[in-house]
């Protein structure tokens, strides 16, 4: 009830929280601290002379507030952001900055603004703070500072504020900007603050400018031994459209004549002229070796970092396999089953990862959803290789109805390092702690 | 933001001149100016900074423990203020006489002890400056030349940190003004609270009903609607002595005067009691024998309050007040040093009392013509007087009905009369009322009384415990010479009032006995010297203080250590490391180990080339390192391990 009633709350405290951070310089949180402290020491005048820092400090924050207030800019800015980026991985961009104002401007700052997502309930009850088991008991009951990591977190990434030592009237100057993303998917900057300290250096002269822009923050990646994937080239009915023409293409194979259904661009036009009724082009299908990326995101008990892990394993095993000769199929389940083909032109590495860029762990559905839809396609890998997220009952039954299907299958079960020898020969254990490692040893 | 020279040295000695500690001061202030003329700094690993913290964290507790003991509360905050600097100092003086600029901030939070990545780090000079100054403020010396000083101190510090882009000419004058503002800012603020000291009491007043406690007027809640609430707050304890029966209702005050719903008590002024010793007081100016006697326990809230008696009372004793007034009408009232009032009342059943007077019969105007109907139903002036409180107490328990809910029937009518003749329910008050009134309709002197019901023994405190909801009132007569208590009040009302019990209630009662125990422990120990108590609070501060000190953990690794090496030969840590062998070796042949070189990356110059070689020496010095420094040590196995990598070491360079 109580904790319900603080969540509810949890907004305003943030967003209080927020505006002191951004309106008080250090030197301000010292005065504005000072004040409190004696504001309430002095809470009696007769007593001591409290009082008088009190005032002293009320009289030199008004007049930095005020000033502040008359930092009023008007620039205009064009953000150059590339379309993606790794997470934990630093990058640089510029935000262009014009001043077609008369007036100059020294020491300013740039801070980009992300845009701020408040997490539902669920979302922080399932949360997992690893900052958590060392706060205190309040801390960890009320939750506010879990809240906090989870909105910052949900915001995605570290954005190291630039400087303009000095803007002169007319001019325009690029502004570097360093940002390390903290998770994948999407991230969305909604603007950017330009911010100069006041006179007395105390409150920030804050103004808000809205420039939306985004950027997909792609899985992390680590170098993987080179990979033999097992299997020979399996019929693919009807073949794989669109194709490039490298290696094996679709050949033509024989005549026969019109059947409803047939596609218009089939019919043999001169076959048709010489027997009197329309006869098409039939192709022999072709023969690929096509590879299966299962990704399991069947998450029930599972920590986000397990399944952060598996997302960041299936992004390394996709840009390690050859797309050039071999197709790959990614496979994981959603709202709906996905089923991504990459390889021999159809498309490339960089697009499977912004599809694992996306992925969502899902909490409620059975796992049953996924077996299905690989076995519906079994037919069609020459091998396969599974990223697990654990080795119960229904993954292993998975795993060896792929291997009794004829399709050689590669378990890989991320765990935080507990399932020790429940795995045995079948499946190959991954510990999040240990991915570049155990990537190398595969 | 790093303090500029001769700053905090400056803060010091204005402190030292507020608090009249100017010596400790100037070598507090000396001591810190000097660490910037050495070169020398004295490297402080974390964790001994981390033991100086808790030690000045434990002496700024004991030195809490002390003032609050001592002093007052207002005045042992001041205190501590004062002597906070001094306690501090240390925690500063490592950080100027460290070898770094900051202290780690896990060194003041145990959260950032206990994670241990992204270290952050804190300079302490500005918020020491900050607590010099407060704890300068409570010396309240020279308030002109003080604000002068603050002013200066804090112009000093803003200055280092300005937006220098500003013309200094422009700062100065703004920060001149602010200065100026400030000080006259200050002057209103002390006007302002002058104000508010002098229009307070008026405000609280005409806010706060104080009626419950007031001696002079008792406002009812008849006649409004709702339902009455009131708290389980326990109010009074009664313990009788050996099997004497507790009585069963304790007076707090009586009321003669009823208008428009209030009762007021119109008698003389309040008048002093005589006391025969310090804590012994006469009720009455002819005290009658007394066969029964009570102890009291009462809890007041502003060391002043009316006694709550039993009906009869001639004397109390075992009461430390600064004064004991009583008036006419029997109310007494105390003024304590103390929130406790503990208390023993001798009484009698038949109280003698004072005589009534006209103003116990009198009738409000217009109630007599509207009370002749009940009292000729009841032939009340036909009875004889002793016999009326009986027939009354029939009526109300045969016709009447107990309720907390505040309704009305007749709004025309006065809610007593409305409850006499249309809604016949109520509380208390209602009947206490109704009784009074047709008592003096009926000729017969009467009073309303206001106080406890005593019916709630508590088993966890071995006594009576009386609640606010026990709050009562009843009638007394004045029959035959003797005032009598005559309660109409069904007796259901007991039973209907306890259902205002709550869950909480029992928890609430425990934390109330645990308060009192507290309370009791800390009045009996005022009298004596505070510091023979301290002995016992150390005790526990000292163990928390050795257990922050970090010696659970050495224990729980030496019992560790015990457990792991009680089948091993003890060797003195790691002393006969195996991989001695190796360092001999190349020693005889003139190779020696610079002092700055640890051992591993002599191996590692040395065996640079060899590839081989490096993995071996690499698995050896591991295992070397965790033997010598590893607290938990090797096992007898890893030993042998060791033992058997330096053979093979051996092995391939002979």
């Amino acid at each position: 009830m109580l904790r319900h009633l603080l969540l509810a709350n949890f907004k305003t405290v943030y967003r209080f929280n927020r505006w002191l951070r951004r309106r008080f310089t250090a030197t301000g949180y010292l005065v504005l601290c000072s004040m409190g402290v004696s504001l309430v020491v002095g809470m009696n005048t007769s007593l001591n002379l409290a009082s008088q820092i009190f005032t002293f400090l009320l009289i030199i924050l008004l007049v930095s507030l005020i000033s502040s207030w008359f930092f009023q800019p008007t620039l205009q800015a064009q953000r150059r952001l590339p379309p993606y980026a790794t997470v934990m991985e630093p990058f640089g961009y510029t935000l262009q900055l014009s001043n077609p104002t008369g007036k100059s401007y020294r020491g300013l700052q740039l801070i980009e603004e992300l845009q701020v997502v408040w997490p539902s309930h669920e979302e922080l009850r399932r949360y997992q703070d690893p900052t958590d088991q060392y706060r205190n008991p309040f801390d960890r009951y009320v939750g506010f500072p879990k809240w906090v990591s989870l909105v910052n977190h949900k915001q995605g990434a570290d954005i190291k504020p630039g400087d303009i030592p000095y803007f002169a009237s007319g001019e325009t100057v690029d502004v570097p900007v360093q940002l390390i993303p903290k998770r994948r998917g999407y991230l969305q900057l909604q603007g950017y603050r330009l911010v100069r300290p006041d006179l007395f250096g105390l409150v920030n002269g804050v103004k808000q400018f809205q420039e939306p822009g985004s950027l997909l923050v792609l899985p992390r990646c680590f170098p993987v031994a080179k990979l033999d994937l097992p299997g020979t080239p399996v019929y693919q009915p009807g073949g794989v459209p669109l194709v490039g023409s490298c290696g094996e293409t679709e050949e033509f194979a024989a005549l026969r004549e019109y059947r409803q259904g047939d596609s218009l661009r089939s019919i043999h036009w001169k076959s048709w002229a010489r027997s009197g009724k329309p006869i098409v082009k039939e192709y022999r299908s072709e023969y690929f070796t096509r590879h299966a990326l299962i990704l399991d995101t069947f998450a029930a008990k599972t920590e986000e970092t397990v399944f952060e892990a598996a997302v960041s394993i299936a992004a390394s095993l996709v840009s390690s396999v050859d797309l050039n000769e071999n197709l790959l199929d990614l496979m994981f389940i959603g709202p709906e089953v996905y089923r991504f083909t990459a390889g021999r032109g159809l498309h490339n590495p960089t697009q499977l990862l912004t599809i694992l860029a996306c992925v969502q762990m899902i909490h409620q559905q059975p796992f049953s959803r996924l077996h299905q839809a690989v076995l519906e396609y079994a037919g069609q890998f020459s091998s396969s290789i599974a990223v697990l997220l654990d080795w119960d009952l229904p993954r292993q039954q998975l795993v060896r109805e792929l291997r009794n299907r004829g399709v050689p299958t590669l378990a890989l079960v991320v765990s935080t390092g507990t399932l020790g020898s429940t795995l045995a020969e079948e499946a190959m254990e991954i510990p999040t702690d240990q991915l570049a490692e155990k990537l190398q040893q595969l | 933001m790093k303090a500029p020279s001769l700053f905090i040295a400056t803060s010091l000695l204005v402190w030292g001149w507020q608090v009249e500690q100017v010596g400790l001061a100037v070598s507090f202030a000396l001591l810190l100016e000097a660490s910037r003329l050495f070169k020398w700094q004295w490297p402080l690993p974390d964790k001994v900074i981390y033991r100086l913290v808790d030690a000045c964290a434990f002496l700024l507790m004991v030195l809490a423990c002390t003032v609050f003991f001592q002093n007052p509360p207002a005045k042992a905050l001041f205190t501590l203020l004062q002597w906070t600097p001094v306690v501090l100092f240390p925690v500063v003086a490592i950080q100027y006489f460290g070898n770094r600029d900051r202290l780690p901030l896990a060194a003041l939070s145990l959260q950032h002890r206990r994670c241990t990545q992204g270290r952050q780090s804190i300079d302490l000079s500005y918020p020491y400056f900050v607590i010099c100054l407060i704890a300068a403020s409570t010396g309240n010396r020279a308030a002109i030349v003080f604000y002068l000083a603050v002013a200066s101190l804090w112009t000093w510090a803003l200055w280092q940190h300005r937006n220098t882009r500003h013309n200094p000419g422009v700062w100065a004058a703004l920060i001149l003004m602010a200065a100026s503002g400030g000080y006259l800012g200050h002057t209103a603020l002390i006007q302002l609270q002058a104000t508010l000291m002098e229009e307070m009491p008026a405000w609280l007043l005409a806010w706060f009903d104080n009626s419950a406690t007031d001696p002079y007027q008792r406002s009812t809640a008849m006649g409004t609607i709702g339902r009455l609430k009131q708290s389980n707050r326990i109010v009074l304890r009664i313990a009788n002595d050996g099997h004497e029966r507790v009585p069963e209702l304790l007076q707090r005050a009586s009321y003669n005067l009823f208008r428009h719903n209030t009762w007021f008590a119109a008698s003389d002024a309040f008048k002093d009691l005589s006391t025969t010793t310090a804590t012994q007081w006469q009720l009455t100016s002819s005290p009658q024998e007394t066969d029964h006697s009570v102890n009291i326990l009462q809890t007041t809230y502003n060391n002043s309050g009316l006694l709550p008696l039993p009906f009869g009372a001639q004397q109390i004793s075992h009461l430390s007040a600064k004064s004991l007034q009583r008036n006419a009408l029997g109310t007494v009232k105390a003024h304590t040093d103390t929130r406790l009032l503990h208390y023993r009342v001798d009484y009698t059943t038949t109280d003698q009392g004072t005589t009534p007077t006209a103003v116990d019969r009198s009738l409000p105007a217009g109630y007599r013509k509207l009370l002749a109907p009940t009292v000729a139903k009841l032939r009340l002036k036909e009875q004889p007087p002793h016999r009326v409180p009986a027939l009354l107490k029939n009526y109300f328990n045969s016709q009447f009905s107990y309720s907390l809910d505040l309704a009305t029937g007749d709004k025309e009518l006065p809610p007593v009369i409305d409850f006499l003749r249309t809604t016949r329910a109520g509380h208390c008050e209602y009947f206490a009322s109704s009784t009074v009134l047709l008592l003096r309709q009926a000729g017969i002197p009467a009073r309303y009384v206001s106080g406890f019901s005593v019916q709630e023994y508590s088993e966890l405190e071995q006594q009576y415990i009386v609640r606010q909801r026990h709050a009562h009132a009843w009638a007394i007569a004045y029959i035959n010479g003797a005032w009598r208590t005559v309660d109409t009040t069904p007796m259901v009302w007991q039973q209907i009032d306890a259902r205002q019990h709550s869950l909480l209630t029992p928890l609430y009662d425990v934390f109330s006995w645990i308060w009192l125990g507290l309370e009791e422990w800390r009045l009996e120990h005022e009298q004596k010297d505070p510091r023979q108590d301290l002995v016992w609070l150390l005790f526990p501060l000292g163990l928390i203080l050795t257990w922050r000190m970090g010696w659970h953990k050495r224990f729980l690794r030496d019992r560790s250590i015990h457990i792991k090496r009680q089948n091993l030969p003890i060797t003195g840590d790691g002393i006969d490391s195996a991989c001695y062998q190796i360092v001999a070796w190349y020693q005889k042949r003139g190779i020696q180990r610079k002092p700055h070189q640890t051992l591993k990356s002599w191996f590692a110059n040395l065996t640079r080339q060899d590839n081989k070689n490096n993995e071996l020496i690499a698995r050896i010095v591991i295992l070397h390192y965790r033997y010598r420094f590893d607290p938990v040590g090797l096992t007898f196995a890893e030993r042998q391990q060791l033992q058997g990598l330096v053979q093979e070491w051996f092995a391939k360079h002979q």
